[in-house]
């Protein structure tokens, strides 16, 4: 070991970072080499002075300490903030995205009310050139294929009204079930579609006109309905009201 | 039950003194001093939560403030840069020990570069071992021995300067 490994591995030596052999090394230099005894010696005596002497130095840090606890609390209501006002704002969005999916997916009544009242014009008033179903059973089927019961359309027309005949159509963009009920020359029109999602509203019945038709819009938990028909207001909400019933 | 904020002011608020010690010697006044420390300490409280209990507190702290202190503008603060002293004769005809009581040796420190006066503080003052300073440092072993060495030959040719010139005047 020389002189300058000696003058390196002090510290080594001093903080037991020397392994065994070469601290028996380190300290067999010394015992054979009073140049680098004194050095060491010396060396000793300065590291213990300015160690003495900076950690006498007066620290205050009350004030600091201060400051430090200051900004910590100041960071955690940050953060505390912080979290609410994302979970508020997820909330909101989450909320928000809710109602338009259910928005979506639930069909708007002035907007179906207008659509059927244009498919009644067409289809029944001035009877269209559409192929209709008149076979109850196969009504049955193509009710039950599009995810209505085959007992939905039985009883929903009021007493001496018969189905006359039935197909599908689109009204608002969505696949509804027509429905035709007659009583002599008094007719009307019935459209049917399963909700996407199963609403809380009560049955409550919606009336409106348009170009001399009357037409009541309402929903069970399970399905919309339009009934549209030339009768007068008073005979479209009863046939809606008795719909209601049957199909609640 | 013991909450994150109790196990820090356990753990980490009584090292303040040790840091604010540490960079004093760092900075150019006490008022960067006394920043670097609060920086060092907020950094160290947003990432308490990944301190592992059985690791050096000391060690994790000193970390954060070389890094805060390097990494940052203050660098280009720093405290005073090394002042030249002659030497009229050799360092062996200094009886260091008749006046070295009189000397300044906390001025002497900071006529030293930043490096040196770093090494000679986390090793000399706070007592870490080369290893623990290759860490804070993030430096090999080998530099920090290295460093550590031509610290301290600095330290002591300006100490003895200092003394000897102590001595004439005393005579």
């Amino acid at each position: 070991m020389t002189c300058k490994d000696v003058a390196e591995l002090s510290h080594q030596y001093f903080c037991g970072e020397l392994d065994p052999a070469r601290a028996a090394e380190w300290a067999g230099h010394l015992r054979t080499c009073s140049s680098c005894a004194d050095e060491i010696e010396q060396q000793t005596r300065i590291d213990t002075l300015l160690r003495h002497s900076v950690l006498s130095e007066p620290i205050e840090t009350t004030v600091l300490d201060q400051r430090v606890r200051q900004q910590i609390a100041a960071s955690r209501r940050t953060v505390f903030w912080s979290r609410l006002a994302i979970a508020a704002g997820l909330t909101v969005v989450l909320l928000a995205g809710f109602a338009g999916y259910r928005t979506f997916l639930q069909p708007s009544a002035p907007q179906l009310c207008a659509d059927a009242a244009r498919d009644h014009v067409k289809e029944v008033i001035d009877h269209g050139h559409r192929r209709w179903l008149t076979d109850p059973t196969a009504i049955a089927d193509l009710a039950q294929h599009n995810g209505l019961p085959a007992s939905s359309f039985a009883n929903l027309a009021p007493p001496g009204y018969h189905l006359e005949h039935a197909k599908l159509c689109r009204l608002e963009g969505r696949a509804f079930l027509h429905l035709v009920y007659a009583q002599g020359a008094s007719e009307f029109s019935a459209y049917l579609r399963p909700l996407d999602v199963a609403s809380t509203r009560d049955a409550t019945v919606r009336a409106s006109t348009s170009s001399k038709l009357h037409i009541a819009y309402f929903q069970t938990t399970h399905l919309s309905a339009v009934v549209v028909t030339d009768q007068s207001s008073a005979a479209t909400l009863a046939i809606a009201r008795s719909a209601a019933k049957a199909l609640a | 039950m013991v909450t994150q904020q109790d196990e820090f002011e356990h753990t980490v608020m009584p090292q303040s003194r040790s840091l604010l010690r540490a960079a004093r010697r760092l900075c150019a006044d006490s008022q960067d001093a006394e920043d670097l420390v609060q920086e060092t300490m907020f950094l160290a409280w947003r990432s308490f939560h990944q301190f592992r209990q059985d690791t050096n507190v000391r060690a994790w702290l000193f970390r954060i403030l070389f890094n805060s202190f390097y990494g940052g503008k203050r660098r280009q603060h720093a405290g005073p840069s090394i002042i030249s002293m002659e030497l009229a004769e050799p360092l062996s005809a200094v009886s260091a020990s008749n006046v070295i009581e009189n000397l300044d040796v906390a001025r002497i420190l900071n006529t030293l570069p930043v490096d040196h006066r770093t090494v000679l503080l986390l090793a000399v003052v706070e007592g870490f071992t080369c290893r623990e300073i290759a860490g804070i440092l993030s430096l090999p072993m080998g530099t920090v021995m290295s460093r550590l060495s031509r610290a301290r030959q600095a330290f002591r040719e300006h100490f003895l300067s200092s003394a000897k010139l102590s001595a004439k005047e005393a005579s």
